[in-house]
């Protein structure tokens, strides 16, 4: 089956930067694929250039089957976008806002529009200028805009972004809906972590403008816990580790504060005994909880920090 | 037609703008203003108006005028006569400033030639000196002449290079030599023979003298073509003319019925606009044929010339040339196609609508400059142009939508505007106008009913708006600062005016575009009342030269604004 998104050895480079370094991956019908990187790490970078936002230095971007710079019109299409924060017309209403963008289609009806809102959970104050509106409500007036034209794909940059909790778990729900109701495929980026759980079938990690891993969620806790499941967080990770290692004769993986290795129970009381003798500070130590953000970081540690 | 989509999306959301109203505000309260204070100066009645008691004294008096007017022609004819006589005899002016100088280098030749005599007389020496001096302000004196009456070219640097000369000179010649020895007339010999020659002081700039052409069959055409065939000829014009007077005149001799009267006077003047016409005619067409080797701008430096307009000149000659071959003679004809704040004999919504646009066209250019700018330099800061950029539109092709959005915003602004004015006109003023005589180009004369008049003004108008929208969105696209936009495109703008009152003699102005924003200005007669958006004066250029320069920087301006848009990234 044609994939929904093709991405093919995108890169972009600024200046002397390389900000996107030849990444490759694909979103498939139905899926929710999560972009999950640090601040900087290439996310909007990536997105904008599927987007066809920004020039691509090279690589290839396929939308249905469309190329996003040879055949733009038909590929972007196909697509509901929403990069960053939504930039809304303050002066308009939000009907207005979304009528504009709707006008830009060909036939799309009065009733598409409030049935976007109500998808959204907006329909009550469309009729409001949108200068009123709260951050939550722009970030979904700015998802249902990207609806309207009924896309195969969303391709959404930090949806989430300076909403509260509540906020992010309306949108998630949101997104899940959206999958299951219509198919829809969903990209998604965010650097805060749990937006990812229980919302992403596979999850695309990056770093520094490098795709480190692309995995399902299972996968990524599978591998996860064989580099690890017991963890001290220390103040001289470094040291600890050599420590650990030696004494013990365990693979340890460090990543930030922490240092991860497999251990019983007994065994991590005797190396916080034995840390404690060598005068390292211990913050804390313990199970690791598959939380995708100590996996996120045990992967992005164990690609950059372990020799 | 996906760029008409886009354009009207576009349009809808500007006319929800706030600022709409503040516009909207702004272009009520200016048209109100308008027609409190319009005030425009009628034309002065110029018609005779013979105060007699009956129509043989009215006649008298006529018969009287008539005489001198005729030799007051007959006076222009002779000096054309004269003037290409001597040109083409070589007895013109220049002739006689080469010879003057040619005169003097000899009597400074004498004077040296009796320096080095080897019997030295002090009395011959002060003989030569004299008679040197004297050929020098024999030049002198004529040098002062040329300011008035000139028939060679020769621009007010020049001019004022001989006359400092020739003034050095005469007072490095002592008047009186009495106490001059023989050395001393050696040393100011010598002196004069080194700083004070001809060759390096004269010379270069009496060789750099143009003289003017004057082809006598072509004269002798002009003449015959203004004098002979309209003036003097037993079946010109005038004598046509002259008859039906007399006509009319045997028949109520002597009445004293106001009517005839009238109907006399009326004769009388037309009998007087036939010949001013037909002077006014020679004179141009003479002037014409003088200078048309030189262009206009390069005609400002000349003497004698400082004033002319070659444009304007050909212009008033076709517009005479089609008053005279159609038996239009009547000055009320002649000058009832004046607009804006200088109305013809009488006011009309003509009048006050042109002048009305000319203020509302400055506030409609100010919005269209910023709306504009915001379309896209607004849209890029307030980053809206990311949620536009990922509709299924080509860069190209929002550039396009946004382009034609503005345009189309402007026309409506216009029309609304145009409407606004033409109906608070007719309630004022009413809308009795006689059709309008127009010269096209200076070139082409037509009649034409006065709406067609507000039409050319209007595509003008349109014309040079989308000169400034085009520049604002190529500015906004580059700097993506609608601020910086708006602001540098309005200053454009004052700029333009300023420069078209104080640089309209500047010889390069014709190559700026700024020197051809305004097209009304070559609808003769029409354009005759000044503006702001107006400019009358016309250096070396013409309606098509102008159409095409405008057109073509619109153009050149968005293909320019498509390409920078296309190749920035929607940050
Ligand atoms: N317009 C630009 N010019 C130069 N560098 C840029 C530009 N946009 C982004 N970058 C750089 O590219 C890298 C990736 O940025 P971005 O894609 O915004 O990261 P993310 O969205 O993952 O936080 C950053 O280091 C950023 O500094
Ligand atoms: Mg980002």
């Amino acid at each position: 089956m044609e994939k929904v998104l093709q991405v093919e050895n995108l890169t972009k480079v600024y200046g002397s930067r390389t900000a996107v370094d030849n990444i490759s991956f694909s979103v498939n019908n139905g899926e929710i694929l999560g972009f999950l990187g640090a601040n900087g790490a290439g996310k909007s970078t990536t997105m904008k250039m599927i987007l066809g936002l920004t020039s691509i230095t090279s690589g290839d971007v396929y939308i249905c089957g469309k190329n996003i710079q040879t055949n733009f019109e038909s590929a972007i299409q196909n697509v509901g976008g929403l990069i960053e924060t939504p930039y809304l017309y303050p002066y308009l209403t939000g009907y207005g806002n979304l009528k504009f963008y709707a006008s830009l289609y060909k036939g799309i009806k009065k009733s598409k529009i409030l049935e976007v809102a109500s998808i959204v959970g907006l329909s009550k104050r469309l009729s409001d200028k949108v200068r009123n509106y709260s951050l939550g409500m722009k970030q979904r007036l700015g998802i249902a805009q990207a609806l309207l034209h009924d896309p195969k794909l969303l391709v959404l940059d930090e949806p989430t972004n300076g909403l509260d909790a509540n906020g992010i778990k309306e949108i998630k729900m949101l997104l899940k809906r959206l999958t299951k109701e219509r198919g829809t495929s969903i990209l998604i980026s965010s650097h805060i972590l749990s937006t990812m759980e229980s919302l992403c079938d596979r999850i695309a990690i990056i770093d520094n403008g490098r795709l480190i891993e692309i995995k399902t969620l299972n996968e990524i806790k599978q591998r996860y816990a064989q580099n690890g499941s017991t963890y001290v967080k220390v103040g001289t990770p470094n040291f600890a580790g050599k420590l650990i290692q030696e004494k013990f004769n365990i693979k340890v993986g460090i990543c930030g504060n922490k240092v991860l290795f497999n251990a019983s129970e007994t065994d991590l009381a005797k190396i916080i005994v034995m840390l404690t003798q060598n005068k390292v500070p211990i913050f804390s130590a313990g199970e690791v909880d598959y939380s995708l953000e100590d996996m996120f970081l045990n992967i992005v540690g164990n690609h950059s920090n372990i020799s | 037609m996906k760029v008409f989509r886009l354009a009207k999306a576009e349009l809808n959301k500007l006319f929800q703008r706030p600022a709409i109203f503040l516009m909207a505000g702004f272009l009520v309260i200016a048209l109100v203003l308008v027609s409190f204070f319009y005030n425009p100066t009628l034309r002065t009645d110029t018609r005779i108006n013979y105060q007699g008691a009956n129509t043989t004294e009215i006649h008298t008096q006529f018969q009287t005028e008539k005489a001198s007017i005729n030799s007051e022609l007959s006076t222009l004819v002779d000096s054309i006569n004269t003037l290409t006589y001597n040109l083409n005899n070589q007895t013109s002016k220049l002739s006689k400033l080469k010879n003057l100088i040619a005169n003097a280098e000899g009597a400074f030749d004498n004077f040296h030639a009796e320096l080095l005599k080897d019997s030295k007389n002090i009395n011959n020496m002060r003989i030569k000196l004299e008679a040197y001096k004297t050929k020098i302000l024999e030049i002198q004196t004529f040098l002062s002449t040329i300011e008035t009456d000139i028939d060679f070219f020769i621009t007010l640097s020049q001019l004022n290079t001989l006359k400092t000369f020739f003034e050095r000179l005469n007072k490095d010649i002592p008047s009186n030599t009495t106490n001059y020895s023989v050395d001393n007339m050696i040393e100011l010999g010598n002196f004069l023979a080194l700083n004070r020659n001809f060759s390096d002081h004269v010379y270069p700039t009496i060789n750099a003298l143009k003289e003017m052409k004057l082809d006598a069959t072509e004269v002798d055409k002009l003449v015959e073509k203004y004098y002979d065939n309209i003036l003097l000829n037993d079946d010109s014009t005038l004598k046509l003319y002259e008859n039906e007077i007399e006509d009319f005149y045997y028949s109520c001799i002597g009445s004293n019925e106001d009517e005839d009267m009238q109907v006399l006077n009326n004769m009388f003047s037309n009998y007087k606009s036939i010949v001013l016409m037909a002077k006014e005619s020679l004179e141009n067409s003479f002037t014409l044929l003088k200078v048309k080797d030189i262009s206009n701008s390069a005609l400002n430096g000349h003497v004698g010339f400082t004033s002319i307009n070659k444009y304007e000149l050909q212009e008033t000659l076709t517009k005479n040339t089609y008053l005279l071959d159609n038996g239009k003679f009547d000055i009320e004809y002649a000058n009832n196609f004046n607009f804006g704040s200088t109305a013809g004999f009488k006011t009309s919504a003509y009048d006050f609508t042109i002048f009305a646009m000319q203020i509302l066209t400055i506030i409609i250019a100010v919005f269209c400059l910023f709306f504009g700018a915001g379309l896209i330099a607004g849209e890029q800061s307030g980053k809206t142009m990311k949620m536009l950029a990922i509709r299924p539109y080509t860069r190209n092709k929002i550039y396009l939508g946004k382009f034609l959005a503005c345009i189309a915003f402007m026309l409506i602004l216009l029309l609304i505007s145009f409407i606004a004015s033409f109906v608070v006109g007719s309630i004022l003023y009413g809308l009795d106008l006689p059709s309008v005589l127009l010269i096209i180009n200076a070139n082409k004369a037509v009649v034409v009913h006065p709406m067609v008049v507000m039409l050319i003004y209007l595509a003008s108008s349109i014309l040079n708006l989308l000169f400034y929208i085009s520049l604002a969105l190529l500015l906004s696209v580059i700097f993506r600062s609608s601020t910086v936009a708006v602001l540098t495109s309005f200053i454009v703008y004052i700029v333009t005016i300023l420069c078209n009152i104080l640089m309209i003699k500047t010889s390069w102005f014709k190559f700026l575009p700024i020197a051809h924003l305004d097209i009304f200005k070559y609808f003769g007669g029409a354009s005759s009342s000044g503006g702001f958006l107006t400019f009358n004066t016309i250096v070396d250029a013409n309606l098509w030269l102008s159409l095409g320069y405008l057109l073509g920087i619109i153009i050149v301006f968005n293909l320019a604004s498509m390409i920078v848009f296309k190749k920035r990234n929607i940050a």
